[in-house]
């Protein structure tokens, strides 16, 4: 009985040393990147002044309710859009439309299946009209909305930085920034 | 009162245990503050995380006896000493306490553990231990494993992000 009962706090202190040495491994990896210059942050793109009515852009049937919606566009040719996109098929949305760019319809349905996204709950930009309407220029890019109007446009290095808007919290944040900046102004 | 000595044993005991595998797994930075303390590097990285380990068990599994009064109070006194030590050069020491775990400062802190030990000793050596033995050990073991289990979901992130970087800079 006392052997066994060694034994298990052995294996459980022998568990602690590698959670903590692999958490070192992950800190390690990260000062690396950072020191390589290649360390991954969103950074802002351009925003347009004014956006056409989501509806009139044929996303009508992809909307969430409220009157904070964000736009993410993706591309089947990048690495990043594709990590971002199976992430996205296990997680909930939230106010999410997810455009997709490709050049033909085909590319566009086998990438749904391989990343696992049903193509009816994402938007081919076929002719690239949403992306235009947006000023997209960098995949994969992240649109907020608050009462149609674009209150933030930034780039989307991983789905860790996409996190925070489809809880919420990112969204909040967003928008007490603007109305502050606002006030401020006035 | 002797769930709340065991409570107070098994986070006692827990804290030694994740301070001393802590310095084990990432030596480094406590390497480090050693040196800065003008000890001897070697000798003190090595036994200082296994007396930690030893003191965490005996908490929980010989709380009254001499052996654990002696080594759990000296590693106390030492703590309390490197942290004085910090005070009166007035220098900044990473304290590494928790090997990679935390970057804090040397300080108040470990000189405040000092009283702090001497009461909880004093109270399991009057009223007598919540848990011992066998019994102690099996809840130590517990709350290791629940403290890994949310030490991997809280960096979870950090993890899947490591995952992408590696993907990446592979091509």
């Amino acid at each position: 009985m006392i052997l066994t009962v060694a034994l298990t706090l052995v294996i459980a202190l022998m568990l602690m040393f590698c959670v903590l040495a692999l958490m070192d491994q992950y800190r390690t990896l990260e000062l690396v990147r950072e020191r390589l210059g290649i360390k991954d942050q969103p950074s802002p793109v351009d925003r347009p002044a004014t956006v056409p009515s989501l509806e009139s852009l044929g996303l009508s049937h992809l909307l969430p309710r409220g009157a904070a919606k964000l736009v993410l566009f993706l591309t089947t040719n990048c690495g990043s859009c594709h990590s971002i996109a199976a992430e996205l098929s296990k997680v909930a949305w939230g106010p999410l439309v997810v455009v997709v760019g490709s050049s033909n319809h085909g590319d566009f349905e086998s990438w749904c299946t391989k990343v696992g996204l049903p193509p009816e709950m994402v938007h081919f930009d076929e002719d690239g009209m949403v992306s235009h309407a947006f000023l997209v220029s960098v995949s994969p890019s992240v649109f907020l909305l608050h009462d149609d109007q674009v209150v933030l446009a930034q780039t989307v290095p991983s789905f860790r930085h996409l996190r925070p808007l489809l809880d919420g919290s990112g969204i909040k944040s967003a928008i007490s920034t603007l109305t502050a900046s606002g006030s401020g102004d006035s | 009162m002797t769930v709340v000595l065991g409570i107070v044993q098994v986070c006692a005991a827990l804290i030694l245990v994740t301070a001393g595998i802590g310095k084990l797994a990432v030596p480094r930075d406590f390497g480090a503050t050693v040196r800065d303390l003008g000890a001897p590097v070697r000798l003190v990285t090595l036994t200082l995380p296994l007396l930690e380990i030893v003191a965490g068990t005996l908490i929980v599994a010989d709380p009254t006896s001499v052996v654990t009064a002696v080594l759990s109070g000296g590693l106390v006194c030492a703590f309390a000493w490197a942290g004085g030590t910090a005070l009166v050069r007035r220098r900044l020491m990473v304290c590494s306490c928790f090997g990679g775990l935390s970057r804090g400062a040397l300080g108040w802190r470990q000189v405040a553990l000092l009283p702090a030990w001497s009461v909880a000793l004093t109270a399991m050596h009057a009223i007598g231990p919540g848990i011992r033995g066998v019994q102690g050990v099996l809840w130590l073991t517990l709350a290791i494993v629940v403290t890994c289990t949310v030490l991997a979901v809280r960096h979870r992130d950090m993890a899947l992000e490591a995952h992408r970087a590696i993907e990446e800079l592979a091509g």
